[in-house]
C-alpha cells in the first residue's frame, strides 16, 4: 500500500479512516486520543489557544440526523463492544459511549459539579491541591452547555421524588444539558433532534473553526515510546466492528490520552509504557449499580420523557460506602436484558412493561479500603479487560440498597417491588421484601449489576508512587505524554461524572497549552 | 483429554447485551456466526426463553442472536464458540446439560430443567453462560418491533420534520 503524508494543516475536512485507499503519515503539534467528555474539551481548549490538535476518534462521526430512537441501532454504532462490554468475570454490565463525543452522545443528560466533599478528601487525603480551579471551567461549561435544573419530572422519576418527599428523605432535581428538549426519552440513542448539548454538536464546531482537525473511526493501537518520550503513534482504520487494512502514523510533539477508562489504560498496557509503581490500571471505579423494579397499578411509562429529573442523596454517607438513587429510561432492549428469569415468569414482567418503574443506587467506589475498585488488564487478544471484585463490603451497601429503594417505592404507592437478583420473588409488601432479601445469595452474576460511570485508572497523583500522571495532567515518566479524561479520576465521585470530566479536562489543557504557548 | 477442556472455560463465558442490527424482515435465511451446532441450541432454547408471548418466529430470533453475536468483542465470541461447542459434543453435553439426546429432539422439561440449573449454579461461569444465552435471545426478540405492541411500548414517537 502507498502512503501518503502530510502535515495535518492540509485536512480541509473531517477524515473518515475507513475510507483510506492508502496508509496514512500525519504529522501535527498535539494529537489528542479519544474524542468524549474530556478529549473534545481538551482538544477544543487547545486548538483554541492556536496549537495545531488532531483529535482522534474510533466511532463514528454522526449527529441527529443520524439517531432513530431504536435501540437495536444504536447499541452497536454508539456503545463499546455493541453496550455489551461487562467486567471479566461478566458481573457487571457496562455501558460506555463511542463515537465523536464518546458518552456524551448517549448519556442521560445528568449534570452534577463534582461535590465539595470529594474535593476535599482528594486533598487531605490524596494530597491533589488546586481543584479550586474547576470553579471557572464549571461556570463556562454550564453556561455554554444550558445546564438548568429539570423540573418537568415523568412518572419514573416522579416516583422516586414521591416516595422520598412521604419517607421525609432528601431528594433534588437533576440538571440538564439541553436547549429545546422536547421531553422524548431517548438521550441515551442519541437525540434526534439535537436538543441534547453533547460535544459533538457544542464544542466540535468551534474546535475546527480554530485549529482543530478531526479524523475518526481511527483506532488509536500504540504509542510507540523512544528515549523517555512517545515517539509516534500507531492507529489503523476501522472496519465494520473490525479494522480495516490501512495503517496511520502519526507523530506530534505531545500526545494526550483521552481514550475513556477502560480504553485508554489499555492503549497504555498495550504499548508497554514504563509503570515502575504499578499504577497503570489500578484503581479503576465504577460507581457499581444495583436495580429495582417495581410494578404501579397506573402507567409509568419509564421510555417517555426525559430520563433523569430527580435525585436523593439521603443515603450518600450512609455506612458502609454510601450511594446515589436515581432513574433510568426503560426502553424493551434494556428492560428485556436487565429483568432476571426466563419463560411465562419473565413475560408476565414484560406485559407489565409500561408499569413499570425502575430505581437505580450507584455505589461510591474508592473512599473505603475494602472498596477499591478495578483492575484493566489485557486479554489474549490484546483487548483492554477491568478486573472488579465485588467485596464483602460492596454486597453489604447493595443490600442495604435494595432495602432504601424498595422502601420509597413501596412508600410511592408500588403495588409490588422486584428487586433485580435471580433468586429474588415479586415481593408485595416491606415486611415480604426484607424476609426475601435476607435470603438471596450476595454472589456475582445473581444479583444484577451495572455501571455507566468508569472512572480511574490513569490518576492524578502529585507523587509517581500513588498515581500515573502528575497535578497538571503530564504523565510522571513521559515528558509528552498527557491524560486528560475520566480516567484522571483518583477517587469514584457519588456523581454522574460529565461536568467533573469537563473542568478536569479544561485544567489539564490550560496547563499543556500554558508549556505549548508559554506567552499566550 | 475432552474434560480438559473444561479449563478453557475458567473466565466465563458469554456476557452480552445484545442487540439486533438491521432489518427485521424473514426473507432471505442466512447466518454469519453460528454454527449449525451452534444454530440447533438457540433454535431449542428460545422457545424456552420465550415461552409465555404469543407469536415468534424462532427463525427471526435467531437471526437477531446471530446478528449481535456478530458485533460482539472477539474473545466474547470465542467465548461463545467454546460454550456452543462443548454443549455439542455429546459427552461434554451430557456433563454439562444432563442432556443425553441431541439438542433438536429435547423435551421442553429438560431444557427447562437445564436453564434453571445453570441459573442458579454454584458456579459462577454456568450463571453467565445462562445469562449471556438470556441477553442474547431476550435482546433479539424484544428489539424486533414486532414485539412491542404486546408489551404496551408504543415504539418510539414520530418526529414531524
Amino acid at each position: 500500500m502507498n502512503i501518503t503524508q502530510m502535515g495535518v494543516d492540509r485536512l480541509r475536512a473531517p477524515l473518515d479512516a475507513s475510507a483510506l485507499a492508502k496508509d496514512l503519515y500525519l504529522e501535527t503539534e498535539v494529537v489528542v486520543i479519544g474524542s468524549g467528555a474530556g478529549g473534545l474539551v481538551a482538544a477544543e481548549a487547545l486548538a483554541k489557544a492556536g496549537i495545531l490538535t488532531l483529535l482522534v476518534e474510533e466511532g463514528d462521526w454522526v449527529g441527529p440526523q443520524d439517531f432513530h430512537m431504536l435501540e437495536s441501532e444504536a447499541y452497536p454504532r454508539l456503545y463499546q463492544e455493541s453496550a455489551s462490554r461487562k467486567t471479566a468475570d461478566k458481573a457487571i454490565k457496562i455501558l460506555q459511549g463511542k463515537g465523536v463525543g464518546g458518552s456524551t452522545l448517549v448519556n442521560w443528560a445528568s449534570c452534577f459539579r463534582p461535590p465539595q466533599t470529594v474535593l476535599d478528601y482528594w486533598r487531605t487525603e490524596l494530597g491533589i491541591t488546586g481543584t479550586e480551579a474547576l470553579a471557572a471551567p464549571l461556570d463556562r461549561l454550564e453556561k455554554r452547555l444550558n445546564v438548568n435544573a429539570w423540573d418537568n419530572a415523568n412518572a419514573n422519576n416522579q416516583k422516586l421524588e414521591e416516595g422520598c418527599q412521604k419517607l421525609g428523605y432528601r431528594w433534588g432535581v437533576i440538571k440538564r444539558n439541553v436547549a429545546g428538549c422536547l421531553d422524548l426519552g431517548y438521550c441515551g440513542m442519541g437525540c434526534p433532534l439535537g436538543a441534547k448539548q453533547d460535544l459533538a454538536r457544542t464544542l466540535l464546531p468551534d474546535f475546527l473553526a480554530a485549529k482543530g482537525k478531526l479524523l475518526y473511526r481511527a483506532k488509536a493501537l500504540k504509542l510507540v515510546e523512544k528515549g523517555g518520550q512517545i515517539d509516534e503513534l500507531l492507529a489503523q482504520a476501522v472496519e465494520g466492528s473490525g479494522l480495516g487494512p490501512a495503517q496511520i502514523r502519526i507523530k506530534a510533539q505531545v500526545y494526550v490520552c483521552a481514550a475513556g477508562a477502560i480504553s485508554g489504560p489499555g492503549l497504555m498496557l498495550a504499548s508497554h509504557l514504563p509503570d515502575p509503581h504499578n499504577q497503570l490500571g489500578r484503581r479503576t471505579f465504577l460507581h457499581p449499580v444495583n436495580i429495582s423494579g417495581a410494578f404501579f397499578s397506573e402507567p409509568i411509562d419509564a421510555f417517555a420523557g426525559a430520563p433523569q429529573s430527580r435525585y436523593s442523596d439521603h443515603f450518600i454517607n450512609a455506612a458502609p460506602l454510601g450511594f446515589k438513587l436515581e432513574v433510568p429510561p426503560v426502553h424493551p432492549i434494556l428492560a428485556a436484558t436487565t429483568l432476571d428469569g426466563f419463560g411465562p415468569e419473565f413475560r408476565a414482567k414484560m406485559e407489565r412493561f409500561n408499569h413499570l418503574q425502575v430505581m437505580l443506587a450507584l455505589h461510591k467506589d474508592g473512599f473505603h479500603a475494602d472498596a477499591p475498585g478495578g483492575q484493566v488488564r489485557l486479554n489474549d487478544y490484546g483487548r483492554p479487560v477491568l478486573d472488579y471484585p465485588i467485596t464483602p463490603t460492596l454486597w453489604e451497601s447493595f443490600f442495604a440498597a435494595y432495602e432504601a429503594m424498595g422502601e420509597i417505592q413501596f412508600a410511592a404507592g408500588a403495588q409490588a417491588v422486584l428487586p433485580i437478583h435471580e433468586q429474588a420473588k415479586t415481593y408485595k409488601t416491606m415486611g415480604e421484601l426484607k424476609t426475601g432479601l435476607a435470603g438471596l445469595e450476595r454472589a456475582p452474576l445473581m444479583a444484577r449489576l451495572a455501571s455507566a460511570h468508569v472512572m480511574g485508572g490513569c490518576a492524578l497523583s502529585p507523587r509517581p508512587e500513588t498515581g500515573v500522571i502528575n497535578l497538571d495532567g503530564r504523565h510522571h515518566q513521559l515528558e509528552n505524554l498527557w491524560v486528560a479524561d475520566g480516567s484522571v479520576l483518583p477517587t469514584s465521585l457519588g456523581v454522574n461524572p460529565q461536568m467533573t470530566v469537563f473542568a478536569l479536562a479544561t485544567k489539564i489543557a490550560d496547563a499543556l497549552a500554558k508549556e505549548l504557548r508559554p506567552s499566550v | 483429554m475432552i474434560l480438559s477442556r473444561r479449563d478453557c472455560f475458567k473466565t466465563g463465558i458469554l456476557g452480552s447485551l445484545t442487540l439486533v442490527l438491521g432489518p427485521f424482515s424473514t426473507s432471505a435465511f442466512e447466518l454469519n456466526w453460528l454454527d449449525p451446532k451452534g444454530a440447533a441450541i438457540f433454535r431449542a432454547l428460545i422457545p424456552q426463553f420465550l415461552e409465555g408471548t404469543e407469536v415468534y418466529a424462532v427463525q427471526d430470533v435467531l437471526e437477531g442472536v446471530d446478528r449481535a453475536i456478530g458485533g460482539l468483542e472477539p474473545a466474547t465470541q470465542a467465548e461463545l464458540r467454546e460454550l456452543t461447542n462443548l454443549l455439542s459434543f455429546p459427552l461434554t453435553r451430557f456433563f454439562l446439560s444432563g442432556l443425553w439426546s441431541p439438542w433438536e429432539e429435547a423435551q421442553a422439561e429438560q431444557l427447562k430443567a437445564f436453564l434453571d440449573r445453570w441459573r442458579n449454579s454454584r458456579f459462577a461461569l454456568f450463571r453467565a453462560g445462562y445469562q449471556g444465552m438470556a441477553e442474547l435471545v431476550m435482546a433479539s426478540y424484544y428489539g424486533n418491533p414486532n414485539g412491542w405492541s404486546a408489551i404496551g411500548y408504543p415504539g418510539p414517537p414520530v418526529l414531524s420534520k
